[in-house]
């Protein structure tokens, strides 16, 4: 082995050995790159990352928009829109066989557009949506697998702060990553209910029909969820229809969730506590991996490493689809350890050259990798939204969530399959739109 | 401790809300009245800066980070609650690094006149207030590792220490 490969293998063992001793990833990956680049550069050059990347984070007004994207999902959270968006999925579809799962993927999408987050999402609809389907019979396995899965909607549906952040280290607007992700998430809904449909075919006594409701309480329910309609159009509406930039529409969201929590008496000082406490944690844990990823990624470029592995992926006779398969199987076990932003940011430094040097768009890596890394919410052994159901209901045991996902899983992998042999599905919109 | 960091993660949350509301004046103005506000991207930068930095002791006394709990659990409560306690030490480290290196780059912006594009705004003193928030992240994560060290048996663990919702 070559010295610099030699030196980044050392660094990714002392990356991985420090990750596994419990010390935060950010942490982790900040201290590992400055000791790598240290030995390859100089410990003084090294030292002064510790001020021009937190610098560089801490001041780029594209990254501002992940508190803006936190402080509404928690405000979006506290004033109950989440509770109006599975009522009114629900009022239109939930007298279907298996429409009460149906609804509950609705319900994760439409909080998903004002989330942003795969954990919060589940956590939230898992809250509304699972004592109601156990009330009507649905199985556990069914209720909790179709809650875990719909909640990763909530990083694939934009505004998504995964997305943010790869647009911030791939260096690609967000806007385009935005754009780009909403045909492969309409198609994630799609078959996230197909699969529904397929299990409540085959085992009908899993999710009985719910009551049919009339016409006049349904106009009702639409009536008076005017203030998710306001929201999500105000936030999807004016980001793509070119109106405002990605900032304003946090901001405006920001702005409507807070005047809606307010006219619903939403804030009082519990809330106003857990809505600080909430948008501060997240935010820190967000900027402290993204400050670590950028001094490693230093590191990674420091050994050349990306450059060689482009040179001998390129070199390969084999077809780059191969590769690519081959990547994404990486990320499927690394899914196994790692949540989400850790397998990202982790490897993106040299993932990113190879895909990009076998001629693939760096916004459509970004779409399949968010796809691909979501597995990992609800893949064996951590399945982070598997444990945020288990924490719900404790009496329903993990096993039997993780069954209750595999239709969902499949769906998945189908939908990862379509958008890699189909990238068009994922670029032709951001065209349209520039 | 606990007021103190929970003080400034209310004000950082107050800075949100005044970004949000420059933000949206702004593009009303732009949309509906043709007359943007001059350097509302600038005061909105400066006014994030602030916020972040006023989150990340709140963050680090609530020990909120993402890491990899189960794997060190298989070593036994004793080693897992000294693993913690590492952890702990080199966050110590990661932020003294990082608080001494952000003071340089203050000073460096505040004696050469740095200012912003538009408004003409110095940006040294919004730097150097940053820093001092962050200074604060020091003494918390040394209460932090004293606490780890003094705590009997094993702290919280579960298959992972994701916390909370992301």
């Amino acid at each position: 082995m070559s010295g610099p490969l030699a030196m980044t293998a050392i660094g990714f063992a002392g990356l991985f050995a420090l990750i596994l001793m419990r010390v935060p990833i950010g942490v982790a990956m900040g201290i590992s790159g400055f000791v790598g680049f240290g030995i390859l550069s100089g410990f003084g050059p090294a030292l002064t990352l510790f001020g021009t990347e937190p610098a560089q984070v801490l001041s780029n007004a594209n990254l501002a928009v992940v508190p803006l994207f936190l402080l509404m999902g928690s405000l979006a959270t506290v004033s109950g829109l989440s509770d109006d968006i599975y009522r009114l999925v629900y009022a239109m579809i939930g007298h279907w066989p298996g429409g009460l799962a149906c609804a509950t993927v609705g319900g994760c999408a439409g909080f998903g557009a004002v989330c942003g987050s795969s954990p919060a999402t589940a956590a939230t609809m898992g809250q509304i949506a699972l004592p109601q389907m156990l009330r009507r019979g649905y199985s556990p396995g069914l209720a909790t697998g179709t809650i875990a899965a719909g909640g990763t909607l909530g990083m694939l549906i934009p505004p998504s702060i995964v997305m943010v952040i790869y647009a911030f280290l791939a260096r690609e607007f967000v806007i385009d990553i935005f754009v780009a992700a909403l045909l492969p998430a309409l198609l994630a809904v799609v078959l996230q209910v197909l699969a529904i449909i397929v299990y409540v075919r085959i085992w009908p006594e899993a999710a009985p029909a719910g009551e049919r409701i009339a016409w006049r309480e349904r106009a009702r329910i639409v009536r008076n969820s005017w203030g998710v309609v306001i929201m999500i159009g105000s936030v999807m509406g004016g980001l793509y229809s070119g109106i405002f930039t990605v900032n304003e529409a946090a901001a405006v969201g920001v702005l409507v969730a807070f005047l809606f929590a307010m006219f619903r008496r939403s804030l009082n000082r519990r809330s106003v506590i857990r809505i600080v406490r909430e948008t501060a944690s997240n935010t820190a844990m967000i900027y402290v991996i993204i400050i670590g990823a950028s001094i490693f990624t230093y590191f990674v470029t420091a050994t050349r490493l990306p450059g060689a592995l482009t040179q001998t992926f390129g070199d390969m006779d084999v077809p780059p689809l191969v590769i690519i398969v081959a990547i994404l199987a990486m990320y499927v076990a690394l899914g196994c350890v790692f949540d989400t932003i850790s397998s990202m940011v982790i490897t993106l430094p040299f993932v990113l050259p190879v895909v990009t040097g076998l001629g693939y768009d760096a916004i459509w890596w970004g779409i399949v990798l968010i796809m691909v890394i979501e597995l990992g919410m609800i893949t064996p052994p951590v399945g982070m939204n598997v444990l945020i159901l288990h924490g719900i209901d404790r009496t329903i045991p993990i096993g039997r969530i993780f069954t209750g996902i595999i239709p969902f899983a499949i769906a998945d992998l189908i939908r990862i399959a379509i958008i890699v042999l189909f990238p068009a599905l994922a670029l032709w919109l951001p065209t349209i739109v520039r | 401790m606990s007021r103190i960091t929970a003080a400034l993660a209310a004000i950082g949350v107050c800075a949100l809300m005044a970004i949000t509301l420059i933000t949206v004046g702004d593009a009303i103005l732009r949309t509906y009245f043709t007359s943007p506000v001059v350097g509302v991207s600038e005061v909105a930068e400066l006014l994030a800066l602030i916020a972040i930095a006023s989150f990340l002791p709140l963050s680090l006394e609530a020990r909120h980070h993402l890491s990899i709990d189960f794997l060190a659990e298989a070593f036994g409560r004793h080693s897992y609650r000294w693993l913690g306690v590492f952890g702990a030490l080199l966050t110590l480290v990661f932020f003294s690094m990082m608080v001494w290196q952000l003071l340089r780059h203050s000073l460096d912006l505040l004696s050469s006149g740095a200012s912003t594009w538009f408004l003409a705004w110095p940006v040294g003193p919004w730097w150097l207030a940053t820093t001092a928030i962050l200074f604060l992240c020091i003494p918390v994560q040394i209460l932090v590792v004293r606490a780890l060290l003094t705590e009997k048996g094993a702290e919280h663990s579960g298959a992972t220490a994701s916390e909370d919702l992301l």
